[in-house]
């Protein structure tokens, strides 16, 4: 296996490198839907899951908050206001 | 004559004018980019002269504690003596002598470079406490004008709150008139923009957009619009209902203190290393040249920040697909920052120091690539 094999992968290690830690000190975190959001909704299996809770939780006024479990075993409980 | 008048005014224009002009630039970005030009010119004039006082006043009063609290002498290029001279340079209608003119310029430009750096900070800080609901509560002067920006995130003071809540993203159903007919859409608000002048909605842009489908009964159906962003202008609303979508809490409070804990201390050492770039000797440390200082600041914040993400992915761990990768980014990151300490302390010459981080970075990443491919590979024949 020689260097250049895999320069993209190699590259991509230097980019997570700054990125996690320098660049992200930077990055604005008051976009309009937030980072962490836009992180979770990347998946369309958690996206498809947390639109249709949204929709749930609009319909049913009586109903505040819902508990849901994301792809990765993480669990969320969604609110809306 | 004429060359005597430019000198003042290049000096007028970096004392009073730069110094307001990057508080402001720093106060309006992002959604408030607009208002860094709203106003009329006078009182935009007014508004920098201002800003430019309050900044060399904040750094007089951080120089002289600095100066305090570190019991160290300050570089001489801040002294009293050395303003005295620069200003009695620039009143005298002669050139200074050739030696006299790179010395005093020399000293000049790191006193404005401290001016500048506290006129950044203080716009950070204040752009900060104005997106703060508690401190824009307390000083509603802080508020912008931008409205629409408190509506959209629902912080207007209407919206319910509950504590524990962290705001995700909000949902936007806009009823839109279509040629006489009226149509109502459903989307993630992922932009908007504002009119440069009156702040009043321009235009508003939708995501992962569904059109509402209504029987004869009153219910209704979504119906995806294929495509990844819809843009609705705001002359065409006919109304607009926001729902701010939001996440609770789960973590523990005792996580939450580790967390600042972390963020405070990061952030008082990065102040303590700006800091110590303005004085005469740093405290433990013998570094010869002002190329070693900076080089010891940008170093020892890179290291910092590294640190602050290995401490904070322990007390919130990340997702375990990516945990093995950050941690060798930061391991590696670690290893390069620290070589660096070479040139720094003269043990090595700084092209001998390039050089070997150079080799050392790309053996790290060529190992661990090479780890990682073995790993896969040996999951592949397991299955």
């Amino acid at each position: 296996m020689h260097f250049f094999e895999n320069l993209p992968e190699k590259l991509n290690l230097a980019y997570s490198l700054l990125a996690g830690t320098l660049f992200s000190q930077f990055i604005r975190e008051d976009t309009v839907i937030s980072h962490e959001a836009k992180g979770v909704l990347k998946n369309p299996a958690d996206k498809i899951l947390i639109d249709d809770t949204v929709q749930e939780l609009k319909k049913d006024s009586s109903m505040k908050k819902k508990k849901i479990t994301l792809s990765d075993d993480t669990e969320v409980v969604i609110n809306i206001s | 004559m004429e060359f005597n008048i430019a000198l003042h005014t290049i000096f007028y224009v970096s004392i009073f004018i730069i110094p307001g002009f990057l508080l402001r630039r720093f106060y309006f970005t992002g959604e408030f980019n607009k208002e860094f030009s709203q106003g009329n010119l006078m009182e935009r004039f007014i508004w920098t002269i201002f800003s430019s006082i309050m900044v060399l006043l904040a750094s007089s009063f951080f120089f002289y504690l600095l100066r305090v609290i570190s019991g160290k002498k300050l570089l001489s290029a801040i002294s009293y003596s050395t303003i005295k001279e620069i200003f009695d340079l620039l009143s005298n209608n002669e050139i200074p002598k050739s030696s006299k003119f790179f010395l005093v310029y020399k000293d000049f430009l790191i006193l404005i470079l401290g001016v500048y750096i506290a006129a950044i900070l203080i716009g950070i800080v204040f752009r900060k406490a104005a997106l703060s609901n508690f401190l824009r509560s307390l000083f509603p002067v802080l508020k912008y004008k931008n409205y629409w920006y408190y509506f959209i995130r629902g912080k207007v003071k209407l919206a319910p709150k509950e504590s524990g809540m962290v705001y995700w993203y909000t949902d936007a159903d806009i009823l839109v008139d279509q040629n006489g007919k009226a149509k109502m859409y459903s989307g993630k608000i992922t932009d908007y923009f504002i009119n440069s002048e009156t702040n009043e909605l321009e235009s508003i842009f939708l995501e992962d957009t569904n059109r509402y489908k209504f029987d004869d009964n009153g219910n209704y159906q979504l119906v995806p619009i294929p495509g990844h962003t819809l843009c609705i202008p705001f002359n065409r609303m006919l109304n607009m209902n926001l729902t701010y979508v939001n996440r609770e809490k789960n973590q523990s409070w005792k996580r939450n203190v580790v967390w600042w804990l972390i963020e405070i201390s990061y952030y008082g050492l990065v102040f303590i290393l700006v800091s110590l770039f303005f004085l005469e000797d740093f405290p433990f440390i013998k570094l010869n040249s002002i190329l070693d200082k900076i080089g010891f600041s940008i170093n020892t914040w890179v290291l910092l920040s590294i640190f602050k993400a290995i401490f904070q992915n322990i007390v919130f761990p990340i997702e375990s697909s990516k945990r093995k990768v950050t941690l060798t980014a930061n391991i590696i990151g670690v290893i390069v920052s620290s070589i660096q300490y070479l040139w720094i302390f003269d043990i090595y010459g700084f092209f001998s120091v390039l050089g070997l981080t150079a080799i050392v970075f790309f053996i790290l990443v060529f190992k661990f690539v090479n780890v990682e491919k073995k790993e896969e590979n040996s999951k592949d024949s397991l299955k």
